[in-house]
């Protein structure tokens, strides 16, 4: 009996229980859905996330091992692939610089796959990077002071590929070069160093120094001098400074010499283009001033292109050009001037600038303007140049174009000079011309074979009635059946048959196949009074044709 | 007879066969995913509603969905991860389920299994999805990188793939430690550290593997459940490891059939329910030995393995319970689906008394 007491008291237990759970959830249910509305709208915050997995791309692929025996080879395999720390004659071989490429290419991979993770991966593999080159610093430095200058050099070198923006390396390399008495390349070495830190007082010292030892007493001098500006109880550089020249005032405004020295760095190795380029676009800056020097200018720089490479300094305006070609063999003859080493920038892909490329506005100018304007001022350079050296120009044609392209410009200069006034005279220059017609020199285009290919060309032609007309001419009437044209050039072309070069019959093939295409009564639509008068013209011209009234009078229609 | 009682509270019949379905993290909401009589890929949603259960919404997928999991998600998005039986992995948020946020073709064949870690604050480390597949591939995916996996374990060349039937996580208790763990169809379950790239473990149960979990997945990993066809169940202490012999398991029988799945009780992971090709649900407790470990005569120290007892027994249906999930929110409430095109939820009381 006991045992169905117990039953009875058990079951009861169980559905109170039930119960209990089954109330319990429904006011869980309720609780939590009043807590979701609440919280539905919430974002996730932003977590620190790991990055995702760097396992150097997921092609190499995780094998299955599934026999023990394979697994301990696995496993002995992976163990070669490292080299233990204590394997010194493994570490030997390790090429360094070879690792750390396939490294950097391993990033790069990386890097080409995680989104959102780019900055600071890239933090990271430049801090590993400056503590790599900081490292290699210190070998460096090691190999210095046991005396293999060397193998020092071929240290800094390395960190500096690796860190290009340490100061301390470059310097220490120029110190090692001038224990070789490689004073150039101390001194370019103390420049590269200076341009990255400019209060770096031992990199005076050393450009100091090896400067003296080329003979630039001068350059020398201000470098000491810039010395003790920054540390005014330097020795060394006192000490030098009064071995140098004990006439110079330890402080007489040394100050505007060593900027001077400073901003000349910025104008060291150009190559002849680019000053060209730069000539150009000074002379856009101060047009009327340069003008006339200008012309000067590019007739030297053209005798000199000629001479291949070209020294010189000049002075024009208050405006410097320095033309130099930079030969470390040869003394620099220009004092005031440094020259700086300029390292070919090799950055992956990855390392690049994210900035957007900057967008230069291109000022259209239309070709059919283009092509004469070029001419007509050449031309007119021409003149002006017969009065200078006739000579030239004869000699050298290619230079004449190279000129042609600087008068062009040299026009643009007057016109924003004189404004609106020579622009009137460039239009003029350009009427001149076709009525002159300078321009058999334009070639006919071919026969076009779609209507954009024939508003294009027509548009280049449009300016010169005789390329006009032998264009049409070319063109079969029936070609114009099947084209699609717009109503300024539909009109342009027709005014164009007006033309007493076309022969009344010829006219009607035309317009009879203008008349044909799908636009051709919706264009008449859209016509205004004068567009119609033109229309109106053309069917006068051709109305002696009697076979065709139908035809006119059909336009004539659409066109009311 | 402070016996727990297994109680069918919600039967719901669907117009599909559900081979899975998850709670919604932080809701009484639950996912199905399943296959329409046609082969497209059914995805429902369901809310509990006093007794009832209310649908949210009914999406249509292309291909038929194997498994999901909610696993590499934030709690916030709560995106589940599906794999179809084309090979497709996709993320999908629910709240807009059109247009999943991530989709690739993770394999050339059905994805039989799929889990996620170190979404809703379990685990450390980078959210990462497993997908196991009849191809016997075994891929890592981050949801960051499009297209590629970020690991990809297959069989060495010559050797015969294998049908990968489950696959678990674990052992993510620091951002660099995590441990993965995949079942075959002939018995093998293999253990791959993360970390080092390298398998740990292997052994072979003799039976295709339906389920594998590890008991926690944020932990020094600590046992693992893994569940067998011909109603075996094998539980192994992952504290020691030996050399030679492994991890020490113990075997357990029940169901009289395919155990299909073994669940952990996300409250008490020492209490786990298995589900049967009988359509019956067991829940078992875990009992640790004295000590878990012991030393050899040769030194070496081998792990002790613990025992199950049966805490309660429940047949609810006759057909084959294919997919069993603990709700997360609240102890002893859980949903399971079966191929008899069911949708249960199933409260099991007396769970924390346990």
């Amino acid at each position: 009996m006991d045992s169905s007491i117990h039953l009875q008291k058990n079951i009861r237990n169980n559905s109170e229980e039930l119960k209990d759970f089954i109330a319990d959830l429904h006011r869980w249910e309720k609780d939590l859905k009043s807590e979701e509305e609440d919280t539905s709208h919430t974002i996730a915050p932003h977590q620190e996330l790991p990055p995702v997995r760097c396992k150097p791309a997921a092609d190499t692929v995780k094998k299955i091992v599934s026999s023990n025996k394979r697994k301990v080879a696995d496993t002995n395999q992976k163990k070669t692939e490292r080299i233990s720390s204590y394997d010194y004659a493994a570490w030997d071989k390790f090429d360094v610089s070879k690792a750390l490429e396939s490294d950097e290419e391993n990033n790069a991979k990386v890097k080409s796959v995680t989104h959102g993770m780019d900055s600071k991966e890239i933090k990271t593999s430049n801090l590993s990077k400056v503590e790599k080159a900081s490292r290699l610093k210190d070998e460096g430095n090691k190999f210095y002071s046991s005396g293999r200058l060397d193998d020092a050099i071929a240290k800094y070198t390395q960190g500096m590929a690796l860190d290009p923006s340490n100061a301390i390396l470059p310097a220490n390399r120029a110190m090692a070069y001038i224990k070789l008495e490689k004073y150039e390349a101390a001194e370019a070495d103390c420049n590269r160093c200076l341009k990255l830190d400019a209060n770096y007082i031992k990199g005076y010292l050393r450009r100091g120094s090896s400067r003296l030892k080329l003979g630039k007493t001068r350059l020398a001098a201000d470098d000491f001098k810039r010395v003790l500006e920054l540390e005014p109880w330097n020795k060394d550089a006192k000490k030098e400074l009064e071995k140098l020249d004990p006439s110079i005032e330890k402080f007489s405004s040394p100050e505007t010499e060593e900027e001077k020295n400073l901003k000349n760095v910025n104008i060291g190795r150009v190559d002849i283009k680019e000053i060209s380029s730069q000539k150009t676009a000074n002379s856009v800056q101060n047009s009327l001033v340069l003008e006339k020097n200008f012309q000067k200018v590019s007739a030297e720089e053209r005798q000199n292109t000629s001479e291949s490479l070209l020294k010189e300094t000049k002075k024009e305006g208050g405006k410097m050009i320095v033309i130099t070609e930079v030969d470390s063999s040869q003394p620099k003859s220009v004092e005031g001037e440094t020259f700086e080493v300029v390292v070919p920038v090799n950055k992956p892909p990855h390392l690049r600038s994210q900035k957007p490329l900057r967008k230069i506005s291109v000022v259209d100018v239309s070709s059919e303007d283009c092509i004469p304007l070029a001419l007509v001022s050449s031309g007119a350079f021409a003149k002006d140049l017969h009065k200078t050296q006739p000579e030239k120009i004869h000699a050298e044609p290619i230079s004449i174009l190279c000129t042609a392209k600087a008068a062009a410009s040299e026009q643009d200069c007057q016109k924003q000079a004189k404004g609106s006034q020579d622009l009137q005279k460039t239009v003029d220059y350009t009427d001149e011309l076709k009525k002159t017609d300078i321009t058999p020199s334009m070639v006919l285009p071919g026969i076009p074979r779609t209507s954009h290919h024939f508003s294009q060309d027509w548009h280049k032609l449009r300016n010169c009635r005789k390329l006009c007309v032998k264009y049409i001419k070319e063109i079969h009437p029936s070609f114009f059946r099947g084209i699609d044209l717009d109503v300024e050039i539909m009109v342009d072309l027709i005014s164009a048959l007006l033309w007493e070069e076309f022969m009344p019959s010829e006219s009607l093939t035309y317009l009879e196949g203008l008349a044909q295409t799908n636009g051709f009564s919706v264009n008449l639509l859209f016509l205004d009074s004068t567009q119609q008068k033109v229309i109106n013209q053309l069917i006068e011209k051709c109305i002696e044709f009697k076979s065709h009234t139908s035809l006119f009078e059909k336009i004539k229609a659409s066109l009311l | 007879m402070e016996k727990p009682q297994i109680i069918v509270y919600i039967e719901h019949s669907l117009n599909y066969t559900a081979f899975e379905v998850k709670w919604i993290p932080r809701s009484a909401k639950m996912v199905t995913i399943g296959s329409h009589p046609r082969g497209t890929g059914a995805l429902q949603v369901f809310e509990m509603n006093e007794g009832s259960l209310k649908l949210l919404h009914d999406g249509e997928r292309p291909k038929a969905l194997k498994c999901g999991t909610f696993g590499a998600s934030t709690l916030e998005d709560r995106h589940i991860a599906v794999g179809d039986f084309d090979g497709k992995m996709e993320i999908i948020d629910l709240k807009a389920p059109e247009t999943p946020v991530y989709s690739v073709k993770a394999h050339s064949e059905i994805i039989n299994c799929i889990d996620g870690v170190a979404g809703l604050d379990i685990g450390k480390g980078a959210p990462e999805i497993v997908t196991g597949s009849r191809d016997g591939l075994v891929k890592v995916w981050d949801s960051r990188q499009k297209e590629r996996p970020v690991i990809t374990i297959e069989p060495t060349e010559g050797e015969q793939k294998r049908d990968c039937w489950s696959v678990a996580f674990g052992n993510a208790y620091t951002s660099e430690e995590r441990v993965l763990c995949a079942g075959f169809d002939n018995g093998d379950v293999k253990m791959f550290d993360l970390r080092k790239m390298s398998i740990i473990w292997e052994t072979n149960l003799k039976n295709g593997v339906c389920s594998i979990e590890f008991d926690r997945k944020d932990i020094d990993m600590n046992k693992l459940l893994v569940t067998t066809l011909e109603s075996k169940f094998h539980i192994f202490d992952l504290r020691t490891f030996h050399t030679e012999k492994g991890f020490t398991g113990m075997v357990e029988k029940g169901h009289k059939s395919t155990i299909w799945c073994g669940r952990h009780l996300p409250q008490n992971r020492d209490i786990f329910a298995t589900t049967g090709g009988n359509g019956s649900i067991l829940l078992w407790k875990y009992s640790y030995p004295v000590s878990r470990s012991k030393k050899l005569s040769d030194g070496s120290e081998v792990g002790v393995s613990g025992e199950t007892v049966l805490l309660q027994n429940a047949t609810i249906t006759g057909q084959p319970i294919t997919s069993h999930d603990w709700s997360q929110d609240k102890i002893g409430l859980s949903a399971c689906t079966g191929l008899d095109q069911t949708l249960r939820v199933v409260i099991h009381t007396k769970l924390n008394t346990l």
